[in-house]
């Protein structure tokens, strides 16, 4: 079945003014179905042009022949969906998630740029909704709401038991200043909006990296937030703890550590990054502040709107 | 947007000696290089690449970045040697060599890359015939070199480097001795604009050139004039044209300029901040001389106090032994102190003795004065009657009457003298004996007390003299008529108040001997501004700090309450409220009477209360057995509310006595030290001040919650505590928000009127009382033991435990919860709190773990009676043997496990908190079971048998896109099954505009048009064929849709696994249906007609949709139907169906169409209450009901209809 995609797969140097990329990274062969209903949310966007980038961390050829198996006939459905998969083949680091979004973003020749993380889905009219809001707004990134699905996973199903479109509690700039409640597929950038050097991701960071990305560009560019309450997309909360996020009272001292350790950078980053002029007066603060950095501006605009 | 690829840049670069380009300089030269470079790369991907003369290496590296490999060719060692380390790159090598003799085999290269080298070499055409040997058949040079004829013009210095320059004519010449097919392009930089078509490509386009040729010229030419480089492409295959492309370095020729301000902003900036930051060097250099030399003089200081320590000590000795000698000659003191003592003593006894003889003689003269009074009393009443007889008649008669009432007056006032006689006679009868209590106990105590009290006792004797002196002064200065008219009404006004008691007041100016006139003279002259109270309960000096009107009005505090103060309400003491007292004593209000006069006179004698806050018999509970506790000194007689507050006023709060039975004054004490005022009483604080801060009277009472739980705008000043003990209890409000008062009323204390959270305090909590029906304080005590010592379980969980992670029982997870439930940690509520309110109601869970819903649904009495699914479980579902998931049997785990689960640990929460990591199994072979139980239902176990399938697909003028992606899906479904293709066969029947779809790739047949007949009609119509022609199966399918490729697989699996037996619906992706399926059955109460596989038995049975729908509710019908006829309703959750449903926008229509459906289901299946929800909706948007259709309903299966969840028609998940 995989031969049959090629066509899809064909590396091309056309560059797409309306195009979107959107990176998935995909590690574990076993948990392929979670991939197939992303893909599946993919395929079925209203959005279209668009390529789904699959960035995979040291997969043999017998596993990617697996994986393309097992979504071809998903891709197939869509023809102006194309699909690119690329392959991380170096023993370091050991988690190389922020590594594998650097890839997806230098192999990006679309305009617009988004994640979607491999067990996560997107609503039909997300992509549609966020791109005419970057349009209309002339934001570099623009947000959308995330609903949370608590499931039980047993064999390749998932079985929804509640669903809350609250979660994520945050629905302004000065919020995500604070704390992220911005999951990694509510967002997309427009990239002609965004200096080249500043798409990158911290390699240092295994978790909140995508955090740290943001709080970088929202630092310094315009950011819009009109749909934060349009639910765009879902997070499952799994029942077998797969969940990156998830991180329980009782979770290993390693694993609390790794978070503790990319939470301190993330916030010592805040406290270095300055707010540009341009967001400053977004937030309404004119003239502008050289000093206001993220972490202040986060405790001291408390109450903007 | 296009691609963006990196510049490459070394770390060092190479110094320029302007034989080669380096990245150490810019400007012309690497705009002109990044150029050639930029297009070559595009000439480079994929293939094999020499670059020769690669100099520094960074063109090399940046054709590595799209290349297969590439390969440098540089002469200078030092070059070579610093790319390689300056561009590690898999694909990327670096080589020493000459051009005219390259170290590679023939045929090597797909592209060599040379660029400004020609012309620095003499062997031209041995250099060429180098690059020829290694380049394939068919590969390609790519070469440049400056254009002599531009570059070194007559008159201009030549370039050093450079052996041999051509001209135009010249390198095409040489390059076409070499290679059969050449194509130039010239390059020159410049500054300028360019102007692009938007649509077709550069390369087709001829240029229009305009040059400015000076300040006033333009130059216009097809081709591009005095271009300084040559850039040569040669092959001997066909080369195509090279490129037009275009290099743009900035998009606004004033951005450097702009740059240079900026960043001569910056640099001043940056001088001034330099400037700053040494300034503040300086000063911090000054400072830090400064703290040195003061450290220095510290040093010095400390020497000369440690020095002086020294003798001071050896003096302490002296003083030591000095004090030891004393101590004998003060013990021999003492003694004489006693004997003197025990003169003292039996003085006051003859004194006292004297003191009631007196008393006697006064109190028989009293009687007499009395007898004597009444008769003149008469004797007035004559006199009165006769003046009114006579009052017109006789002026003497008149004069007498006046001299009798004068004589009259003078006895009153000789009787009103020895009344205070009396009373003097008895405060120091009772002083005496205070006096010599004190002394016996005195005697007891230790030395050091005994000589302190000596000293009292002779300063006392001492100060005893001086008041006697003074009292005789000052009592023959009161004893004089007072002057002024205006004191003479105050005192009047006191003295007839009832709210001077000149015993209280005597009391505080014991010194002095008064009457009661007296006192009140001394109170308005001396004692209200000296803060002396003329009751307990008047303080003048706090009614004066409370109401600064007074304060400025100059006015006496007591003569204006009695004058206006209750009448305007205000309080003549922190802690008596006349307002409440009038509401709380209705009695009090008809009479007229003040109310402090009031309390003071009968009120307490009546047992009344001062304040919402002091309850005399909760006071009078505490001290059941005076005489274990003799400083009380309460005796029976004084025993009324008034005596009492008092009491506790004076003693009973510094005793730790409670005003009520939730203030703790010993608590409050040691809580708030630092806010409260020296010298106020905890209550009085509270009360003033202490609530409307935030204050708790005691750890369990939260004003500030209570206040904004219960309290509207209009009485945000009503006090919490009074209005919760005054019957905010016994309305079942909460003192906190883990309190619950009707729970508690209603488990512990029916039938009984007792104050909830006060049980719950003094006996309850001991006792193991929930203060709510998830909170174990039992439970708590044993899990942390380190909380007992000193906490009450409930204080502590609302202090700290909660925030530390601490569980109220064994199963209630709060860490778990906040984190699972970011919405109640965003709103920043406790979590078992929100669990109580809201929570439970919204079917979330308490850990990991229980689930309420699956509970509540198992055992249906438990939701009959209203109980919190967890609270049950742990009150009585555990002990009962229930099970609290459907994967847990906590009878058997605790029965295979009692080794490891501690005795005060229930099962399940041994499970959830440690059994399940551990890897222990819930029930015997249960997980197996639920395990086998879905593998059976979903039909894992074998693959489908294959079947003869008709897919059918009804279309209303469909989207184009979406219908062919539907049935490409439906195609890839199929194969995806690994069914023959001819058992598939798929049918569509347009119901909106006729016409006729095609398909190049699917095979489909298209059945006449009925027109628009409705959804279910025409699936009918398609099923009736299909099954006629033998199909086993119908798929009904909506064209707006499309099957993950794995759907149909397992929607055959399971109909297979179901014996055919079921109807089966594939689960709507993304966003599911929210109505309820069983998470092991995968029943559910109706599917969907999305998606929806239906075998040919159940249409053999009950046919196909019910055609009175037109559109929606009808697959609902045909589920209940189906189920009436003993089939199953399933949902596949391995069966995905894409189908958007989630951005619909309202459509009236559609909503007309939707309630009109559901109006036939409701008729259909009885349900009269549906009918009018219905209805009033219809009305509500200002629709007609749909014409009458036949009354009677067809069906009367109410255990199978639902029309309890609206248009769910099923219990929904969310």
């Amino acid at each position: 079945m995989s031969e049959k995609i090629s066509s899809a797969m064909q590396e091309t140097h056309e560059h797409y003014e309306e195009q979107l990329d959107v990176a998935i990274r995909f590690h574990n062969l076993s948990r392929l179905f979670e991939l197939r209903r992303a893909v599946l949310s993919l395929v079925c966007q209203n959005y279209q042009p668009l390529t789904i980038h699959i960035l995979t961390q040291r997969l043999s050829d017998i596993d990617r022949r697996s994986m393309l198996d097992g979504i071809a006939s998903t891709i197939l459905l869509n023809s102006r969906v194309a699909l690119k998969t690329w392959n991380y083949p170096d023993e370091e680091p050991v988690d190389a998630r922020s590594a594998l979004l650097d890839i997806g973003l230098n192999k990006a020749r679309g305009r617009y740029w988004a994640i979607l993380d491999h067990d996560d889905t997107i609503l039909p009219n997300a992509y549609t909704s966020l791109i005419k809001e970057l349009r209309c707004s002339g934001a570099a990134i623009a947000f959308g709401a995330i609903a949370v699905k608590h499931a039980e996973v047993f064999q390749d199903a998932l079985i929804v038991k509640s669903r809350n479109s609250r979660h994520f509690q945050g629905q302004t700039l000065v919020d995500l200043f604070r704390d992220n409640f911005c999951p990694i597929h509510s967002f997309v950038v427009d990239r002609a909006r965004v200096a080249v050097e500043d798409l990158w991701f911290d390699h240092e960071l295994c978790k909140l990296e995508d955090y740290d990305f943001l709080i970088r560009l929202c630092s310094k560019y315009p950011v819009s937030f009109e749909l934060a309450t349009q639910v765009v997309g879902d997070y499952y909360f799994k029942s077998d703890d797969s969940n990156t996020i998830y991180l329980s009272p009782d979770a290993p001292r390693s694993s609390i550590n790794s978070w503790e350790e990319a939470r301190d950078i993330v916030e010592a980053r805040k406290k270095r990054l300055v707010l540009s002029a341009t967001v400053q007066r977004m937030l309404g603060i004119q003239p502008a502040d050289p000093h206001l950095t993220v972490a202040r501006a986060a405790n001291w605009l408390k109450d903007s709107p | 947007m296009g691609e963006i690829f990196r510049i490459e840049h070394p770390s060092q670069p190479l110094p320029f000696s302007g034989e080669r380009f380096t990245s150490q300089i810019s400007g012309q030269i690497e705009i002109e290089h990044y150029h050639r470079y930029s297009l070559a790369r595009e000439f480079c991907r994929g293939k094999v690449v020499l670059d020769v003369a690669s100099g520094e290496g960074y063109g090399a590296a940046a054709l590595a970045q799209v290349a297969s490999r590439v390969y440098g060719s540089e002469l200078d060692f030092a070059s070579t040697s610093h790319a390689r380390a300056a561009y590690p790159k898999d694909n990327l090598f670096f080589a020493t060599s000459h051009g005219c003799r390259l170290p590679w085999r023939d045929r090597s290269f797909d592209v060599v890359v040379s660029f400004e080298t020609l012309e620095h070499l003499s062997e031209q055409d041995l250099f060429l015939g180098e690059i020829k040997r290694v380049l394939r058949s068919d590969g390609l040079l790519i070469i440049s070199t400056p254009d002599r004829d531009v570059y070194s013009p007559a008159g201009r210095p030549a370039n050093e480097f450079h052996v041999c320059e051509l001209t135009r004519g010249e390198f095409k010449a040489l390059l076409g001795k070499h290679f059969h097919q050449v194509s130039i392009s010239l390059q020159r930089p410049m500054m300028g604009s360019v102007l692009v078509p938007e649509t077709s490509s550069l390369s087709q386009t001829k240029p229009l050139i305009f040059e400015r040729r000076g300040l006033d010229h333009i130059e216009f030419e097809l081709a591009l004039p005095r271009a300084l480089y040559l850039i040569g492409v040669a092959s001997d295959s066909a080369v195509t044209q090279e490129p037009f492309s275009l290099y743009i370095e900035t998009s606004h020729i004033d951005g450097p300029k702009i740059e240079a301000d900026e960043l001569a902003v910056r640099l001043k900036h940056s001088e001034e901040m330099t400037v700053e930051l040494e300034l503040r060097l300086k000063q911090s250099e000054e400072k830090a001389s400064a703290i040195e030399a003061d450290v220095h003089g510290q040093i010095q200081i400390l020497t000369q106090e440690r020095d002086s320590l020294a003798a001071q000590t050896s003096h302490l000795q002296e003083l030591n032994e000095h004090a030891a000698a004393s101590s004998s000659n003060l013990r021999a003191e003492l003694e004489s102190c006693q004997l003197n003592l025990k003169r003292e003593s039996d003085s006051h006894a003859r004194t006292l003795k004297e003191a009631e003889t007196k008393w006697k003689s006064s109190t028989e003269r009293e009687v007499e004065l009395a007898r004597r009074s009444e008769s003149l009393k008469a004797s007035n009443l004559n006199l009165t009657a006769r003046e009114l007889a006579y009052k017109f008649k006789s002026k003497k008669v008149f004069d007498l009457a006046n001299e009798r009432l004068c004589q009259l007056d003078t006895i009153q006032a000789q009787v009103h003298i020895l009344e205070t006689q009396r009373a003097r006679a008895e405060v120091h009868a009772k002083y005496l004996t205070e006096q010599l209590s004190v002394f016996e106990r005195d005697l007891s105590r230790p030395l050091l007390k005994l000589i302190w009290d000596l000293s009292i006792a002779s300063k006392l004797l001492a100060l005893k003299r001086l008041f006697q002196r003074r009292k005789k002064r000052v009592g023959n200065e009161l004893h004089a008529p007072l002057q002024q008219e205006q004191m003479s009404a105050e005192a009047a006004l006191i003295a007839h108040s009832g709210l001077f008691d000149e015993t209280w007041y005597s009391g505080q100016i014991s010194h002095i001997s008064l009457d009661a006139a007296g006192c009140i003279a001394h109170y308005l002259t001396l004692g209200s501004r000296e803060g002396r109270t003329p009751n307990p309960l008047f303080s003048p000096h706090w009614y004066r700090n409370k109401y600064l009107d007074v304060s400025e009005s100059g006015v006496e505090p007591l003569v204006h309450y009695i004058s206006f103060g209750w009448l305007e309400g205000r309080w003549p003491h922190p802690l008596f409220d006349p307002e409440w007292y009038l509401l709380q004593y209705p009695e009090v209000k008809t009479s007229g009477l003040e109310p402090l006069a009031h309390f003071l006179d009968l009120g307490g004698k009546q047992g009344y209360s001062p304040n919402p806050w002091f309850s005399p018999d909760w006071y009078l509970s505490q001290i059941p057995d005076r005489t274990n506790a003799p400083n009380l000194t309460i005796s029976s007689a004084e025993a009324n509310s008034c005596a009492l507050f008092f009491h506790y006023l004076q003693r009973g709060s510094k005793q730790g006595f409670w005003p009520n039975s939730l203030f703790d004054p010993a608590w409050y004490r040691r809580k708030y030290a630092g806010a409260m005022d020296a010298g106020l009483e905890p209550l009085e604080h509270y009360v003033s001040s202490g609530s409307s801060n935030g204050c708790k009277p005691n750890p369990l009472f939260d004003p500030p919650w209570y206040r904004e739980t219960y309290f509207s705008a209009e009485n945000q000043f009503t006090e919490p505590l009074g209005h919760y003990l005054g019957g905010g209890f016994e309305e079942g409000n909460r003192p906190n928000p883990l309190f619950d008062t009707p729970w508690y009323q209603e488990t512990y204390l029916a039938g009984t009127a007792n104050e909830p959270l006060s049980h719950y305090l003094s006996i309850g909590s001991a006792e193991g009382n929930r203060p709510n029906p998830l909170f174990d304080p039992s439970w708590y005590r044993v899990q942390y033991p380190e909380v007992a010592v000193e906490w009450e379980p409930l204080c502590h969980y609302i202090t700290i435990g909660h925030k530390a992670g601490f569980r109220p029982n064994c199963l209630f997870d709060p860490a778990w919860y906040l984190v699972a439930y970011s919405d109640v940690a965003a709103e920043k509520k406790e979590a078992l709190c929100h669990y109580l309110d809201y929570g439970s109601r919204e079917g979330r869970r308490p850990n990991r773990l229980f689930d309420p819903q699956w509970y509540l649904s198992q055992y249906p009495d438990v939701e009959a009676a209203g109980l919190h699914a967890l609270y049950h479980y742990l009150a009585y579902g555990s002990a009962e043997g229930r099970r609290p998931i459907e994967l847990f049997d906590p009878a058997w785990y605790r029965s295979e496990y009692q080794h490891l689960i501690p005795s005060h640990l229930e099962a399940f929460a041994h499970y959830v908190f440690f059994g399940e990591q551990a890897g222990l199994k819930s029930a015997p072979g249960w997980n197996e079971n639920i395990r086998e139980r879905r593998i059976r239902a979903l039909g894992l176990l074998e693959p489908p048998r294959p079947v003869r399938l008709a897919a059918g697909v009804v279309s209303y003028n469909s989207d184009e896109f979406e219908l062919s992606r539907c049935l490409r899906s439906l195609k890839l479904a199929w194969e995806s099954a690994a069914i023959p293709e001819s058992y598939l066969s798929i049918f569509l029947i347009e119901n909106g505009t006729s016409r006729e779809w095609k398909s190049d790739d699917m095979d489909f047949k298209q059945l006449d048009s009925q027109g628009n007949v409705g959804f279910g009609t025409a699936h009918n119509t398609i099923m009736k064929q299909a099954f006629e022609a033998g199909a086993s199966h119908y798929l009904a399918v909506n064209p707006d849709g499309a099957l993950e490729a794995n759907a149909l697989y397992s929607l055959l699996q399971m109909s297979r696994a179901a014996k055919d037996k079921a109807l089966i619906e594939a689960l709507q992706f993304p966003e599911e249906h929210p109505k309820d399926y069983a998470a092991n059955t995968f029943e559910t109460p109706w599917a969907s007609g999305a998606c929806l596989l239906i075998p040919k038995s159940l249409y053999d049975e009950i046919g196909g949709f019910d055609e009175d729908f037109f559109l929606y509710c009808e697959d609902v019908d045909y589920s209940w139907r189906a189920r009436v006829s003993g089939f199953r309703v399933l949902t596949c959750p391995r069966a995905l169906f894409f189908h958007p449903v989630s951005d619909r926008k309202f459509d009236l229509a559609r909503h007309e169409r939707f309630l009109t459906s559901g109006l036939r289901l409701a008729k259909k299946w009885g349900s009269d209450s549906f009918q009018q929800l219905v209805l009033d909706e219809l009305k509500r948007h200002d629709l007609e009901a749909p014409s009458p259709e036949p009354a009677l309903p067809l069906f009367d299966r109410s255990d199978i209809s639902d029309f309890s969840h609206r248009f769910y028609f099923a219990n929904p998940r969310w």
